[in-house]
């Protein structure tokens, strides 16, 4: 009798059998193994593994490769070493991978370790000691070449720039002044100018880079970004924020996608709440750590989900920090305070950042930790330090 | 200003090109015309979109055999080994497959692995791919025996050494129990300056091992949710009869005890047999299908409660099924789908990167683990579910209530594996 039976589910009907071996198919189907550890073996010889750069190498990419190649047959060929490290440090800029810059130091190798190689590869490896934050070897390498000889503009520009991200503006100020004998006259100005905008000289170094740039309209490309992005920033830190989004546009016209201008442009776009305005302008780029930590900034004051952005930066730091790695601090702190809501940890992040960068951002970040710990004391250092430079910003002003 | 074409999903960067003189040959040092100039400037801002080369080498020692698994990043591979043999920018796994010997012998070249002063020879066993924060790295499974137990292992590291300075190798040495997920962030940091570590191994027993597999077993039934929640749906309604009225408590402990043990055994016996079959490399599945027939398999089963779980009365009025499903043949769906949760712990134990010849003893520890994690389990659940099985709370919320939580996570765990999405939090 029917009644009678008890009835199994999977009986009842072949339907569920169907539906299973379906399923089971389906997954079957791509046919590759995902295993739990989350490495696989691929299962298919098509399938692509990485993507090493884009579809096809351009010629300079090429070149390099070439010249990489004949660097090693013959490597101590100092022309040719120059070659391959100064345009592996201008790769390291276009990939933003600074494995370039371990390759060119490889290419520097019979140099490296050297007390007083030739005055190019002084340079050189100065700029490549300042890219991963060794701002006191990169000097020395800079005074050493200067020494050698004192028309190097190069290595002054580079001695300037290093002096100013480290706060010591008296030495930045002092190696500007060879620049106006020996650069041309925006490259001088704007230095200078840079210099200025941070030491209570603000909204005159503004009125004299719209001169320059109105009086130099032949500048080199390079040479006018750099000058509007100053631009653009002294303004912002004055509060002359219409003025400053003008500048920035009108530095990305020249360079849409800089990561720098982008970056920079997207911290003013926060400062004014309008995060959808900076979440569109960085969206492309947010591969980059930097600019992704903007992307997921503006994704939540926009009242969105930012959380596999936090899940990446969160991996990516991490990742960084096992190495050893001190070149993030800045950005790594701006991300705990501001994303993980984590003002501890920030602090001690902005702090360690402190003894190797104080540039105003590094401030700030240093000053809104140190707020959010209610930590009065590291606040009133930072005050402290922005009264005895003059150093202009709205941001780093005492609380009423 | 150029902007070259950008690689989809890793870069975003203009091209900054050197201004160039007649010759077409940039020029570096000399006047400051903004050559470095940009470079300089904007150094401060974190626009990395990579970390510097880092690769992560696991090792194991388990009795005379030392387990390695090394993570390189591709992109390095390739940079040293030119992989990409059309050229095209997109590495593709037949390109690396036929060059993967040179892989392992270019890879295994640079690390010198040393056991009480006797220099080993690591065999690569298997390759694989791995996503890590910075880029798709190969994986290189190898292993190495030495002549005796070792007390000590000495790693002397120089992989990219050569061509990049800023490589870091990051070794650590964990114990087969570890899980791999604590691995990388405790790891020492291998430089060109520091390019040596040695780790001590302490006694290698074959009780030792036995152990570490016996708990690498318990540890994974007890945090590979889906082999307990599958047993917990089959046991829900063990302490429960069918009656024409509804759910009714089983009124005898016996009979309760012995459906339990029907399912546990029949799961068990199921799940051993192609566990050995698998880590054999008799039988092969993709994972990825063994892990969503997991999870079908909990769906099925919560349905099969909820089938029959109907708690209102006069249901069985309609004359049809009165009784559980499986009455008379309980260890039917336990043995069925314990076949593929066999080739579930298959996989784990391939993790540890065991060459077949050393298979024995693990083998056997982590079934035994398996089991006595699982007897566990049912022993804390058993009584537990006796006691309150007379309790409307246990047949008309527990059952119902309980299998229909399982089934909607099941089902997530499901499209999550087959569809290879993370939307979970488990």
């Amino acid at each position: 009798m029917k009644a009678n039976r008890p009835t199994h589910p999977l009986r009842t009907g072949r339907g569920g059998w169907v539906l299973l071996i379906g399923l089971a198919g389906l997954v079957g189907l791509p046919g590759y193994t995902h295993a739990l550890d989350d490495s696989v073996v691929p299962s298919r010889d098509s399938e692509i593994v990485a993507t090493l750069r884009p579809a096809s190498l351009t010629s300079a990419g090429r070149e390099l490769r070439t010249l990489r190649a004949s660097l090693s047959r013959d490597p101590l060929n100092l022309s040719l070493a120059r070659e391959v490290a100064s345009r592996l440090i201008l790769q390291s800029r276009i990939e933003s991978d600074p494995r370039c810059l371990g390759f060119a130091q490889t290419a520097l190798a019979p140099w490296w370790t050297n007390a007083s190689p030739p005055i190019d590869v002084l340079v050189l490896r100065a700029t490549i000691h300042q890219s991963l934050h060794s701002f006191p070897s990169a000097l020395a390498d800079l005074d050493a070449a200067l020494t050698l000889n004192p028309r190097h503009a190069q290595a002054w520009l580079t001695k300037a720039t290093i002096h100013t991200v480290c706060g010591q503006y008296e030495q930045a100020r002092r190696a500007c002044v060879p620049l106006l004998r020996l650069s041309d006259t925006l490259t001088a100005t704007t230095a200078a100018a840079t210099v200025a905008s941070l030491t209570g000289g603000a909204g005159r170094s503004v009125d004299l880079l719209e001169a320059a740039l109105r009086r130099e309209p032949d500048a080199a490309v390079t040479v006018r970004i750099w000058a509007l992005t100053q631009l653009a920033e002294s303004t912002a830190r004055l509060g002359r924020l219409v003025e400053s989004e003008g500048y920035f546009r009108t530095a990305l016209s020249l360079a849409p996608r800089d990561p720098y201008l982008l970056g920079a442009y997207a911290d003013l776009l926060l400062d004014l709440h309008r995060p959808d305005d900076a979440a569109a302008l960085v969206e492309g780029s947010r591969s980059m750590d930097g600019l992704r930590l903007r992307f997921a900034e503006a994704r939540l004051a926009g009242g969105h989900s930012a959380s596999s952005e936090i899940q990446d930066l969160t991996e990516r730091f991490a990742a960084a920090r096992a190495r050893g790695d001190r070149v993030h601090q800045r950005e790594e702190g701006r991300f705990q305070l501001r994303l993980l809501r984590s003002p501890a940890s920030a602090l001690a992040l902005a702090q360690e950042n402190w003894h190797v960068q104080k540039e105003p951002a590094d401030a700030r970040l240093l000053l809104e930790s140190a707020r959010a710990m209610n930590d009065v004391t590291v606040e009133t250092q930072v005050l402290a330090w922005v009264t005895t430079n003059r150093l202009e910003d709205v941001h780093l002003r005492a609380r009423r | 200003m150029r902007t070259r074409p950008t690689i989809p999903g890793t870069s975003g960067v203009p091209d900054r090109r050197l201004p160039t003189t007649p010759e077409g040959r940039p020029r570096l040092s000399g006047l400051g015309c903004g050559i470095l100039l940009a470079l300089l400037w904007f150094s401060t801002l974190d626009v990395q979109a990579h970390t510097a080369s880092t690769a992560w080498l696991t090792l194991s020692v388990s009795n005379k055999t030392v387990i390695g698994q090394w993570e390189i990043p591709l992109r390095d591979l390739d940079d040293a080994l030119g992989l990409d043999a059309n050229d095209d920018g997109q590495l593709t796994w037949g390109e690396l497959r036929a060059r993967h010997a040179d892989v392992a012998g270019y890879a295994l070249n640079q690390l010198t692995l040393q056991t009480d002063g006797e220099r080993l020879s690591p065999r690569v066993m298997e390759h694989r791919i791995s996503q890590r924060s910075d880029g798709p790295c190969a994986v290189l499974r190898f292993v190495a025996e030495a002549k005796a137990a070792p007390r000590e292992l000495h790693v002397d590291y120089h992989l990219f050494f050569d061509r990049d300075p800023l490589h870091r190798g990051l070794v650590s040495q964990v114990n087969p129990s570890n899980t791999p997920e604590s691995r990388p962030f405790m790891a020492s940091v291998l430089s060109p300056d520091n390019p040596s570590i040695r780790f001590d191994i302490g006694e290698g027993k074959a009780s030792h091992t036995l152990g570490t597999f016996i708990r690498e077993g318990m540890h994974h039934i007890w945090t590979g949710y889906d082999h307990l929640l599958f047993l917990l749906v089959l046991l829900l309604p063990a302490v429960l009869l069918r009656s024409r009225d509804g759910w009714e408590p089983q009124p005898s402990f016996r009979r309760a005890l012995t459906q339990v043990l029907q399912v546990v055994t029949a799961f068990t016996l199921a799940h051993s047999l192609t566990l050995g079959l698998a880590a054999f490399d008799w039988v092969r599945l993709p994972s990825r299908l063994v892990e969503s027939t997991i999870a079908v398999s909990i769906v099925v089963a919560a349905v099969a409660n909820l089938r029959r779980s109907r708690c209102v009365t006069g249901e069985s009025a309609s004359g049809r099924s009165s009784h559980p499903c499986w009455t008379g043949r309980p260890w039917l769906m336990p043995f069925a789908f314990g076949l593929v949760h066999g080739f579930g712990f298959a996989g784990v134990l391939a993790e540890l990167g065991l060459s077949r010849s050393s298979l024995g003893w693990p083998l056997l520890g982590f079934n035994l683990g398996v089991e006595l994690g699982q007897l566990a389990c049912v022993a804390g659940f058993l009584p537990a579910a006796y006691l309150l099985r007379s309790s409307r709370f246990y047949r008309c919320g527990a059952v119902p209530i309980g299998s229909v939580t399982i089934l909607l996570l099941a089902a997530g765990w499901f499209v999550e594996r087959a569809f290879d999405l993370r939307f979970l939090p488990i």
